[in-house]
């Protein structure tokens, strides 16, 4: 799987945790200027994350997530490591 | 050593910075260690037997931190390390400030008897060295910090500008600035940033929060049977003294590290613009916040979500959430981070109320979002979304209001006694104070109002609220140049203007830096000293 298609795909959970269907996010969007992602919905979207990419994250890696793009290429990495 | 001290301004400030840079020029290794003496005299000042406090807990976490990297490969070992580290820490921070007041409840509970169990003085910026230092030692074991030299693991927990009262530093955003060579070079532009923040930090202190102090004190000193203007009067200065006080604080210690080429993450982001307590939230005590969030919030709450993901639970949404996985999943653990963020202001019965009411607050936030009604497809007209946003913000200000009551009072039944006073609860005599602007005014006419003594105080409340709401805060002055490491959550002010190295910036800033040096006294402590 790409980064477009990661990115694709997480751009659809957001849509769903936040609830907002026309939500638009690229790799340098963060949570502070998406209406809605908060720290519980940053909680709901890791978990959609993990469900439909069937990974697992460990808390320290969330940490130090700066934006989108971050958060796409820590996803890429899980799904490689898979292999 | 206060940074609105004489002392501190005249002798320890300039002396600090011009070593440091005539060391930095020479030898790295040099000006490091003098920044590591000067931090250390600078908290020695107050009470020079807490050194060896802080020089304990230094080389314990330094240790531990040590001990845990290496047996990094084994979980079990690194983690039985980890929890020691954080019971020793917790430990100390619990004797020095919280057992007495618990034996005090236990006394009066009548639990135990005979003598007073003495005095524990508790050390200055306990609670906030602690923290940093517990922040680093999860990091460690987690992979999140990295050893790099016992020197630069002193200057980054000893630092003076953060020592006392913050930011909350993490060990990951401070070490790589400690190690590069430029930090030790003098840089003109981070000196006199740093010194035009420091200006402003300081106005903020000296000649916003400690006048509005005493209207604020003379409340809280007798909180029962005031009348309700009186009350109300009391409250909002004292919400505003806070807000100047703790602002103006971490802006000089943002202004003096950057003097000295540092770089810290922000505390404020104008939190009394918020229009929620969710934002009210990420803008206050933004280190604080970031440091419960990270952690004591995302691992509970990472923890609960697996656990019904193991279930086949689906993820919380917007409109297919049930009351009872809110409670599960939401209420609770932000009710236990928010009360324990309570209680790390302080020891007494109030800072658990403190907790539990902003708890309440946020929860009562995120059911709205959950249950309550969607946002209209149709946007709303100027006007109404106009106010809307007024709407949002007084409540969002007046629920902070109410909850630093709690912060403040001398103990939880003042506490309700003032909220008794807000609502009319309280007869009150006839005011003191001076005759107000407008009473005088009024009184010209013939008109006598009683309480509009107060008239003076409500205007300075007013004016301040407004600079709040139309200015634009030190991050956005700063932007270009990058004053924190913090992410800017405001929208552009309503007047909206930045800070430049010109003449008219210069003179405006030496106007208020004479008139800072003028008010200062040194005697008027930081009300965040005290956690």
């Amino acid at each position: 799987m790409n980064r477009s298609e990661i990115l694709e795909r997480l751009q659809k959970i957001l849509r769903q945790v936040v609830g907002d269907d026309q939500l638009v996010i690229n790799n340098n969007t963060t949570a502070d200027e998406v209406t809605g992602w908060d720290s519980f919905n940053h909680i709901n979207l890791i978990m959609g994350v993990e469900m439909e990419f069937s990974i697992r994250f460990n808390v320290a890696e969330l940490e130090n997530l700066k934006n989108v793009g971050g958060f796409v290429a820590l996803i890429e990495k899980h799904l490689s490591n898979k292999k | 050593m206060l940074f609105n001290s004489v002392t501190f301004l005249v002798f320890f400030l300039p002396l600090s910075l011009l070593i440091y840079y005539l060391l930095g020029h020479l030898q790295m290794s040099a000006a490091k260690l003098w920044l590591v003496a000067v931090s250390f005299l600078f908290y020695g000042w107050w009470n020079p037997q807490f050194l060896i406090l802080l020089i304990i807990s230094i080389l314990f976490n330094y240790t531990f931190g040590y001990l845990i990297q290496i047996f990094k490969e084994r979980r079990r070992i690194s983690t039985f390390l980890l929890v020691i580290g954080l019971i020793a820490n917790l430990g100390a921070l619990f004797y020095y400030k919280y057992l007495l007041t618990l034996m005090d409840w236990f006394h009066f509970l009548g639990l135990t008897h005979g003598q007073s169990w003495g005095s524990i003085v508790l050390p200055l910026g306990i609670s906030f060295f602690t923290f940093t230092q517990i922040g680093f030692l999860i990091d460690v074991q987690s992979g999140n910090a990295e050893e790099r030299g016992f020197l630069e693991y002193v200057l980054f927990v000893t630092f003076f500008p953060h020592l006392i009262a913050g930011p909350i530093l993490h060990h990951r955003e401070i070490m790589p600035q400690f190690v590069k060579k430029e930090t030790y070079l003098i840089n003109w532009n981070n000196v006199i940033v740093g010194i035009s923040i420091f200006i402003l930090g300081l106005g903020k202190k000296v000649l916003i929060a400690d006048q509005i102090a005493p209207v604020a004190n003379d409340i809280f000193k007798h909180t029962a049977d005031k009348h309700a203007v009186e009350a109300w009067t009391g409250v909002l200065c004292y919400s505003l003294q806070l807000y100047f006080d703790f602002a103006g604080y971490s802006e000089m210690a943002l202004g003096l590290a950057r003097m000295f080429n540092v770089t810290f993450p922000a505390n404020f982001d104008s939190p009394f613009k918020s229009k929620s307590i969710i934002d009210f939230w990420n803008r206050w005590h933004i280190s604080l916040t970031r440091y419960f969030t990270l952690y004591l919030y995302n691992p509970l709450s990472l923890g609960i979500m697996r656990r019904r993901t193991a279930k086949g639970l689906p993820p919380l949404r917007a409109g297919e959430t049930t009351w009872k996985d809110f409670f599960i999943v939401l209420a609770l653990p932000t009710s236990y981070t928010m009360i324990l963020m309570g209680i790390w202001h302080g020891a007494g019965f109030q800072f658990f109320l403190f907790g539990l009411l902003n708890a309440v607050y946020l929860c009562v936030n995120h059911a709205w979002r959950l249950f309550g009604p969607k946002a209209p497809k149709i946007p709303f007209s100027r006007l109404r979304s106009w106010f809307e946003g007024v709407w949002r913000w007084a409540l969002t200000y007046l629920s902070v209001v109410i909850a630093l009551i709690f912060f403040r009072a001398k103990s939880t039944p003042d506490a309700f006694s003032l909220i008794g006073s807000l609502f009319g609860g309280g007869t009150g005599d006839s005011p003191g104070g001076n005759q107000g602007v407008v009473e005088a005014i009024l009184d010209y006419f013939g008109v006598a109002v009683p309480y509009w003594n107060y008239s003076n105080s409500l205007i300075t409340v007013g004016v301040l609220l407004i600079f709040i709401l139309v200015l634009p805060n030190v991050l956005q002055l700063f932007e270009k140049e990058e004053s924190s490491l913090t992410k800017i959550r405001s929208t552009p002010a309503f007047f909206s203007f930045e800070w430049r190295p010109n003449i008219l910036w210069g003179f405006f800033l030496a106007v208020l830096a004479l008139a800072d040096l003028l008010m200062v006294t040194g005697t008027t402590e930081f009300l965040y000293f005290k956690l």
